[in-house]
Formats: structure tokens, C-alpha cells, sequence
């Protein structure tokens, strides 16, 4: 690794840390803490809410994906790109004034609680459940995803990497909470952005242009790779467009739509989003697939075996042993070391970015639902920062623990833990926002229905291979619906608040 | 070396649904803009 790429990321990870202890200083209550006092801007919004949510899956897993299997994986893409456009449509506006006239709720379990008038704490403690046991595995993905960025880059042992990797971005989170989180996203998101795309178009010009691309594809693979829909099955694509369905019940993506500063900046908010998304992740399709081409020639195995890359033969190709790396791999090979050292900067900030907000809402899952819930009923705001700034720290370390296994992939990881989330949460929030009858027993049965056949579909799934986000989408949906028909109304002061979130949201 | 192509369908579902949501997203940006 050559010392310029090394000084340069350091620096990177060391502003980002004084940006923690900023943020650190201006932290004064609760609010602060978790939702920056609901003052981000339309541009910081948006781009936090792409950097949170996509990371080590957009510049590691989806790549990898590509690299891998052709442009057949793309339909993830495709579902993910329709589910996060409804989700700015249809939920965000709606979510961020229904939360401020539900008693000013700062979290997804507090918004519940609030909107049911439920005293029994049942849907609360349900929800910080799922939170807690669907976090600490995206914690781990992410974790993962430090791991194969500082083995693949300083050539540690995954062991080795994984500790420091998490070590870091724990320090920060413990430090910063959301102020610092949301701007770093900020800072994160725009390195992504500029990274996916410079990196194909430099690919693809070092192999003599698109066409050429495709026939290096095509003669490596007899043509596979490169179709959407032949060769494709019907079951396959049915679930990659799933993936769409999680945006909805993502508590850290909800949480950057909570904070903005006013519903009126969201249609802004969701252009500058969408864009940064579609454009980001079409970068990182074509990073897998023209990885596929570069990574392939004589040349560059050689100069992969001279930096301790591991490859091995598939099929008679050789392939990076690790198709995750792939981005990384191709950051080292193609720029030059100071480029080199900022764009796996850009990737350290964005598996940071995504690790520290769900730690983040975790924490406060913690903090507010548990703690002060059953325990500290008067816990004072401080205390119950420092509360979450200890859970913090516990549920990385058994997020470490998940992660330690170094045959773990990111993306098996975020698909279970974003179909856990998506099934639980996912029809119980647009239930909540745009149906006035859903009741209190509704929302905890398709909350709890949808959690229990994500963890348990792998057993039982009669399609072979059906994504679990399916089945958990529609049995959690059905089952709210059933059970708050059966149930008598909710009461007259939640209809009132349903319609004046309803009336606010619509000026 | 053998010439292979792209079909029309793997870069119309590639790309169609992509560019719709941001041309989508602008248009209501822009609506909401001048309502302001």
C-alpha cells in the first residue's frame, strides 16, 4: 500500500472524529441526541438518508453481486430504487408532521406508542424487540463490510481488521450522536456519490470503451452476465423487487425523515435524494460489471498477486476470492494513491455512516423504551444519554461477535436484517399514516407476525427461495387488518390526531 | 474476439425505471417550488 493512500485516509478518519467531538459539545438533551432538534436541512436529510441506508451494500455488496452473477442482479436495484421514491412520496411528509403532533415522538417505538394512546408499553417493548435483535445484524454486516475494506487494503487478518474497523466507529458513534451523524452522512454521501461515479467510467475508458467491455464480458462468460431477463427466473426477480417493500419500516431512514426541519422541504429533499440514489447506484452496477472485465486480464492478476490479493478460479475464470473486495480492488489498481486513499476513505465513511445511526436507534431503543420504560421511569435526560451511549458499546460488541465469522457476506447479512425490519415495521407505518381504523392490537400483531415469519421463513419456504420480505409483508399486513376489523374503533382522540396530521401534512 | 451486444430489455429495465423516479421527484419539486 503506498504511504500517500495510507496518510490520506487517516486524515479522512481523523476529521471525522473531530467532526464526532463537534457534535459531541453541541449535544444538550434527548432530541439533540437522536433527531438533531428536527433541524436538518432538505440537502443533509436526503443525503443521510441515502449514505445511512445504503453503504457497505451499495459499495460493497450490490458491486460484488454484479461481479459475480451479471447484470441479473440488477433487479435489486431496480425494487430498491421504486420503494425508496414511494417511501419519499408517500411517507415522508406525512411521518415527519404526525410524529411532531403525536406528542413530539422522537422514535419509531415512541411514534407507536403515541399514536395508539397505548398504556400497556406492549407495542413498545415490541418494537424495541425487533429493533434491537434486527439492528445488532445490520450492525454486523456493517462490520463485516469494515473488515474486507482493512484486510483487503493493509492486507490484515480478518480477525485483526474487524477489531480495528469496529473500534473506530464505535469511538465516533459514542462521541457524536446525531448532530455529527447526520452532517458526516452528508460529507459520506457526496464521497460515494463522486467514487461510484468516477470509478466505472475510468474502468471502462482503461478497457477501450463500452463496447469492448461487453465483448471481454461476453467471451468470459459465454454471454451470461450480461442479461437482465433471459436466463433469469421469474421467482428470482419477484424477489430482488421485494427488496422495495423494507424502505418502509427502516427505523434509521424514518429517523432522517422525522428530523427534517419542515415538511415542506421534502419534495426538495427527495429530488436531491433520489438523484444522489439512482445515479450512485447505477456507478455501482457498472463498477461490478466492468470489474468483471478488468479484473479478469492477465495484467492485473498479477499485480493483484504482488498486493496479497487472494483470487481464486471459478468456471475456469479467475475472480477475486472475495467478490465483495471488488470496488476496492479496483480503487487500488486504477487511481492514483492520493484518489486511492479518499475513495476507501469514502468507503470506511460509509459503512460508518450506516453502522453509527443504527446504532444510534438501537441505543435509543434502550435508553427511552426499555430503561426509562420499565426501569427509570424519572431518568433525567443526561443519564439516559450516557445509557445510550453504553448500549451503544454492548450491542456492537455482540454485533462483533455475529460478525466474526469471516465467511459472513454483507449482503446475506442486510437482506435478513432489512426484511426483518421491513416486514415488521414496513405495513404497520403506512397502516398507521393512511388508515384511521387500524388499532392498537392491529399494529402489535403485524408488528409480531411479521418479525416471526422473517426469522423463521428460511425453515419453511415451500418456493425454495422466495425472499422472506415477501411472505412477511403480506401475512403482517393481513393480520393488522384482520385484527383491527375484529377489534372495536380507536378511540375519538386518535381519529382527531389522525385527521390533523392528515390536514397539516397536506398544506 | 466474438461481438456481443446488450439486449434492448436488460437496458430498458436498467435504466427506465431509474431516470422515471428522478424525473418524477424534479417534476414535483419544481411544482411545489413555484406554489411557494
Amino acid at each position: 500500500m503506498d504511504t500517500a493512500t495510507i496518510i490520506t485516509f487517516f486524515i479522512y478518519i481523523l476529521g471525522m472524529l473531530v467532526l464526532g467531538i463537534i457534535g459531541y459539545r453541541m449535544t444538550h438533551n434527548l432530541s439533540d441526541y437522536f433527531l438533531g432538534g428536527r433541524k436538518l436541512g432538505p440537502g443533509v436529510a436526503a443525503l443521510s438518508a441515502g449514505a445511512s441506508d445504503m453503504s457497505s451494500w451499495l459499495i460493497l455488496g450490490l458491486p460484488g453481486a454484479i461481479y459475480l452473477a451479471g447484470f441479473g442482479e440488477a433487479w435489486i436495484a431496480v425494487g430498491l430504487t421504486l420503494g425508496a421514491y414511494l417511501n419519499w412520496q408517500f411517507v415522508a411528509k406525512r411521518l415527519r408532521v404526525y410524529t411532531e403532533v403525536s406528542n413530539n415522538a422522537i422514535t419509531l417505538p415512541d411514534f407507536l406508542e403515541n399514536r395508539f394512546r397505548d398504556n400497556s408499553r406492549l407495542l413498545r417493548s415490541a418494537s424495541a424487540a425487533v429493533i434491537l435483535i434486527f439492528f445488532t445484524v445490520y450492525v454486523a454486516s456493517g462490520l463485516v463490510g469494515g473488515a474486507v475494506l482493512f484486510s483487503s487494503t493493509f492486507g490484515y487478518d480478518y480477525m485483526v481488521a474487524l477489531l480495528i474497523g469496529g473500534a473506530v466507529i464505535i469511538v465516533y458513534t459514542f462521541l457524536g450522536g446525531f448532530i455529527a451523524v447526520s452532517w458526516t452522512d452528508f460529507i459520506q454521501g457526496t464521497l460515494m456519490f463522486l467514487a461510484l461515479i468516477v470509478l466505472p467510467i475510468v474502468t471502462i475508458t482503461e478497457l477501450g470503451g463500452w463496447n469492448e467491455t461487453v465483448n471481454i464480458i461476453g467471451d468470459l462468460t459465454g454471454g451470461d452476465h450480461l442479461h437482465m431477463v433471459q436466463g433469469v427466473g421469474m421467482l428470482a426477480i419477484i424477489s430482488s423487487l421485494a427488496w422495495g417493500l423494507g424502505y418502509f419500516g427502516q427505523p434509521h431512514i424514518l429517523a432522517r425523515f422525522m428530523a427534517i426541519r419542515s415538511h415542506k422541504d421534502v419534495p426538495t429533499a427527495r429530488f436531491i435524494g433520489m438523484t444522489w440514489m439512482v445515479f450512485s447506484i447505477l456507478g455501482a452496477i457498472f463498477v461490478g460489471i466492468a470489474g468483471l472485465a478488468y479484473i479478469a486480464t492477465d495484467a492485473v492478476q498479477s499485480e493483484l498477486a504482488e498486493r496479497g490479493m487472494e483470487t481464486v478460479e471459478e468456471n475456469g475464470l479467475l475472480m477475486l476470492a472475495n467478490e465483495e473486495a471488488v470496488f476496492i480492488a479496483m480503487t487500488q489498481l486504477l487511481t492514483h494513491p492520493v484518489v486511492a486513499g479518499i475513495l476507501l476513505a469514502a468507503i470506511l465513511a460509509a459503512i460508518m455512516s450506516t453502522v453509527d445511526s443504527q446504532l444510534l436507534v438501537s441505543s435509543s431503543a434502550v435508553a427511552e423504551d426499555f430503561y426509562k420504560g420499565f426501569f427509570r421511569k424519572q431518568a433525567s435526560n443526561k443519564e439516559l444519554i450516557w445509557v445510550a451511549r453504553i448500549s451503544v458499546v454492548v450491542i456492537a460488541l455482540i454485533a462483533l461477535v455475529i460478525a466474526s465469522d469471516d465467511t459472513s457476506r454483507v449482503l446475506d447479512l442486510v437482506a435478513n436484517a432489512w426484511a426483518g425490519f421491513g416486514a415488521s415495521f414496513g405495513p404497520i407505518i403506512l397502516l398507521s399514516l393512511f388508515w384511521k381504523r387500524l388499532s392498537r392490537n392491529g399494529a402489535l400483531a403485524g408488528i409480531i407476525v411479521g418479525a416471526v415469519t422473517v426469522l423463521t421463513w428460511e425453515y419453511i419456504d415451500p418456493f425454495g427461495g422466495l425472499y422472506e420480505m415477501v411472505p412477511g409483508f403480506l401475512l403482517s399486513t393481513i393480520v393488522a387488518i384482520v385484527v383491527s376489523l375484529v377489534g372495536s374503533g380507536p378511540k375519538q382522540e386518535v381519529q382527531d390526531e389522525f385527521d390533523k396530521a392528515r390536514e397539516i401534512a397536506n398544506t | 474476439m466474438e461481438e456481443y451486444s446488450i439486449t434492448f430489455g436488460t437496458y430498458f429495465w436498467l435504466f427506465v425505471p431509474m431516470l422515471l423516479v428522478v424525473v418524477l421527484s424534479g417534476i414535483s419539486w419544481v411544482k411545489e417550488r413555484d406554489k411557494s
